[in-house]
């Protein structure tokens, strides 16, 4: 069957011509039309794209290998494929419109549903702007527990690889993983710590066979249709331009990507209440600290 | 044949209003006691009392037909306060004690007791404010129980003279023995006033006894110069109720006035086990989260002040303040605009004072773990955003500072089993000191104004008085870029880095003192990042 015509609004548009895209679907899997927001430049063959997926319930851990992951692909203009959902999924989105890149977002509601609500901007603004959000299912399709595994299906046809940040066993990224296994695509998971939840999923993953993703920049060797992207990395490395506060360039050291409190930061440097926190905000206002309930990261 | 007229006060909310005993007496009839004037329960009882407690001071009772009136009798007259007014008036009236004295002192002095069944003068609610209601109308003195005689010598040129038994009281106004005018000592409100500290249960904390979270105590030390909410987030159990109790012991001590302002409200209330005495020290008030709205606003049957105005001058601290009734936040609003509550009974609206400072504090999701390094967090994002979005509104409006509390410091000096190295924390006295001195800098500041602390500046303040130079407005427009912020957080921000500033002595505002006031708005900066 075919997509159904466009909705009211001139912004959206069917995918007709474009659902040749989905070959690796069997007949029965293929979606009943998709409804898109955005530009469907996104769907060419020739277009790379990586789905980055996992917990909602994420950790600061996953949350931070999920957007250097999306900065890292965005800067070498690889799509971003995610499912727009709290945690993992939104954090590459919003880490690849950051870092202006494109990203593409595949719904489990219809087009014009906004779940979570607090999405609203990052779904109809930000993304769109530069990346796509497709839904298969049709407008005013509220959300609906079931149809969110099936949407992962499409993430998983949609991408040439897929990388399982973080999840629990019976967490949603696995199906997409599984998908992905299925249609052939390259399955790669994020190690973790064997105590924390959020890293079973892709531990197991692990052992059942997943390349494990040691180092963000791998991405570029393990998956094959990437590996012409490999080379000397565009973004991240490099340390920042002065600082404007003398003892931030020092305080970026200390920093790593587990959040540390203020109070042990003030011990590690010596510094006082006042200069510590001016460099701390100087970094956060810049880009390369955030802060969250528990201290401060490096992003 | 006349009456006897004695003057007394019933409370109404926290002031008094006089009240005339008239006492008519008639030797024909049958013999009765009746008591007029809208008594309540306890007022009406009063008649049980006066006579035993007469008949057991030795002197007889009259055998005569009496009227009581309470005047005027339109509105109700509550407590026991009536009992010794009525004694005497009854005493008076059956020509027991020598006409002449004994006219010259009912008239000059104001009578307020309750009798014990033996002639005992025992304790009142509200004695403070019977004192007052005295000197407003002109009387030389009032007569209290014993147990009152502090409370009611808190009124300048007022003379008070306290006893502990009717007998006394009779010897008195017959003119058999003196009575000498109750005097606080000499150095009483030095005494009383000097100490600060906190009044009520449990004692004050030192900050110097508080490990870690400079930042938090940066915050109340910021909250305590400046007059701001503020609003504490952090797991369960890293001390937020302990720091909350510190900030009571860095504020000023009261002054006189204020001091007097309080006791009247305590003395007003029944249930508080400090009434009665001089309230001296700051109060601090720590309501439970299944408190209603009228025993937090005050109200009730007999419009009591509720925690609001036992709060006032002093710190109202909410635990948990995200399960606290959504009507009971939604009451804060009034006080804290207006420094005062209004409640409202049949017949009368009565005003309390109620200026507090109101002290918060929320676990930063529902299952409290969010962010902590010890132990995962159990909730969906769903939920803390929820759990959020309960507490934001207009009373997270009216909090200033927001800031994090955590315990990570804490669990990981003690799992690597060392000892801090860092030094003890300032003291109270050195905080309380600074915060002393910043709140002078704001009076100079605000001499001319209707104005006392930062907390209070409006728009065209805030324009007039954080004025920035052009590299920290360049620096704070890009944090506000960043974060998105709002033009009302924008002039938050300006607000509690004017106090910043105030603290250091510094006339400027700097971009440290920027940057710290952005670091205690903790959910400005939150709402756009840890959502993802």
């Amino acid at each position: 069957m075919m997509p159904v015509a466009p909705i009211d609004s001139p912004q959206y548009f069917s995918l007709r011509e474009k659902s040749g895209l989905l070959a690796g679907l069997a007949g029965g899997d293929r979606p009943q039309g998709l409804w898109a927001l955005g530009d469907p430049g996104l769907l060419q063959n020739d277009v790379l794209r990586v789905a980055v997926v996992g917990a909602r319930r994420a950790t600061p851990y996953g949350i931070s290998v999920a957007e250097r992951l999306a900065i890292e692909l965005a800067a070498k203009g690889v799509v971003v494929v995610s499912g727009l959902a709290y945690g993992i999924d939104a954090a590459a989105h919003r880490a690849a419109v950051r870092a202006g890149g494109r990203t593409l977002a595949v719904l489990g509601t219809g087009i014009d549903v906004v779940y979570p609500a607090s999405h609203r901007r990052l779904q109809l603004v930000e993304i769109p702007r530069q990346g796509l959000v497709v839904s298969e299912f049709s407008p005013g399709t509220p959300a609906l527990a079931h149809h969110f595994p099936q949407r992962n299906r499409l993430v998983a046809a949609l991408a040439a690889a897929v990388v399982v940040v973080e999840g629990d066993i019976d967490s949603g990224a696995l199906i997409t993983a599984r998908w992905g296994a299925d249609l052939g695509r390259e399955v790669l998971a994020v190690p973790g710590s064997i105590h924390s939840a959020m890293s079973r999923g892709p531990n197991k993953l692990i052992r059942d066979g997943a390349i494990p993703l040691t180092q963000i920049e791998d991405i570029f060797e393990e998956v094959p249709a990437l590996r012409r992207l490999a080379g000397p990395r565009v973004l991240g490395k490099n340390p920042p331009a002065a600082f404007e506060t003398p003892a931030a360039a020092r305080l970026l050291e200390k920093l790593s990507f587990d959040p540390v409190s203020f109070d042990v930061l003030l011990e590690m440097t010596g510094l006082t209440v006042e200069e510590l926190n001016g460099a701390l905000l100087e970094m956060e206002v810049r880009g390369f600290v955030q802060s969250e309930p528990g201290g401060y990261r490096r992003r | 044949m006349s009456t006897t007229k004695i003057y007394s006060a019933c409370p109404v909310g926290i002031e008094a209003r006089l009240v005339t005993v008239e006492v008519d007496l008639r030797r024909r009839g049958m013999p009765a006691f009746t008591l007029v004037g809208l008594p309540d329960q306890a007022t009406k009882e009063a008649r049980e009392r006066v006579l035993a407690a007469i008949r057991n001071c030795g002197v007889a009772f009259p055998l005569a037909k009496m009227t009581v009136n309470l005047a005027p009798a339109d509105f109700k007259k509550e407590g026991t306060e009536l009992d010794l007014p009525i004694a005497c008036g009854i005493l008076s009236e059956d020509d027991q004690m020598p006409k002449k004295e004994t006219t010259t002192r009912l008239s000059s002095y104001l009578f307020a007791g309750e009798l014990g069944l033996d002639g005992q003068i025992r304790p009142i609610q509200g004695a403070l404010a019977v004192a007052f209601c005295a000197k407003k109308n002109g009387f030389k003195g009032v007569v209290v129980p014993w147990a009152n005689r502090e409370e009611a010598a808190l009124v300048d040129d007022l003379e008070v003279l306290a006893f502990e038994h009717l007998t006394d009281v009779i010897h008195w106004l017959s003119g058999q023995a003196g009575a000498r005018p109750y005097r606080p000592e000499e150095n009483f409100w030095r005494k009383h006033l000097d100490g600060g500290g906190i009044s009520g249960i449990g004692s004050c904390v030192d900050f110097a006894d508080i490990e870690g979270n400079v930042l938090a105590k940066k915050a109340l030390e910021v909250a305590a110069a400046g007059g701001h909410h503020v609003l504490m987030i952090g797991p369960p159990g890293v001390g937020k109720t302990l720091l909350a109790r510190a900030l009571a012991g860095i504020l000023p001590p009261l002054s006189k006035t204020e001091a007097v302002e309080l006791t009247k409200i305590y003395s007003a209330s029944p249930t508080e086990r400090a009434s009665g005495s001089l309230i001296a020290k700051r109060p601090f008030r720590s309501p439970h989260h299944s408190a209603s709205s009228a025993a937090v606003v005050g109200g009730g049957q007999r419009a009591l002040p509720g925690e609001v105005s036992l709060a006032h001058r002093g710190v109202l601290f909410l635990d948990e303040m995200g399960e606290f009734h959504r009507d009971v936040l939604e009451v804060l609003r009034q006080p804290l605009e207006d420094g005062e509550v209004a409640v409202s009974r049949a017949g009368a609206k009565l005003r309390y004072p109620a200026r507090f400072f109101l002290v918060g504090a929320t676990n930063p999701c529902p299952c409290g773990y969010l962010g902590s390094s010890g132990r995962e967090c159990q909730c969906a994002p769903g939920q803390i955003l929820r759990y959020r979005r309960k507490l934001s509104g207009p009373i997270l409006d009216r909090m200033d500072i927001q800031v994090e509390v955590n315990a990570q410091e804490f669990r990981q000096a003690v799992a690597a089993g060392q000892k801090r190295s860092a030094p003890p924390g300032e003291s109270s006295r050195v905080i309380g000191e600074r915060v002393r001195q910043a709140r002078q800098v704001q009076r100079e500041r605000f001499a001319d104004l209707a104005l006392e602390l930062n907390c209070e500046m409006s728009l065209k303040e805030i324009k007039a008085y954080c004025k920035l130079e052009e590299s920290e407005e360049e620096f704070l427009s890009g944090v506000v870029k960043r974060y998105d912020l709002s033009p009302r957080a924008y002039h938050r921000i300006l607000k509690v880095s004017r106090t910043v500033a105030d603290l250091r002595g510094g006339e400027r505002i700097t971009r440290e003192d920027l940057s710290l006031a952005v670091r205690l708005r903790f959910f400005d900066r939150l709402a756009q990042e840890s959502m993802n």
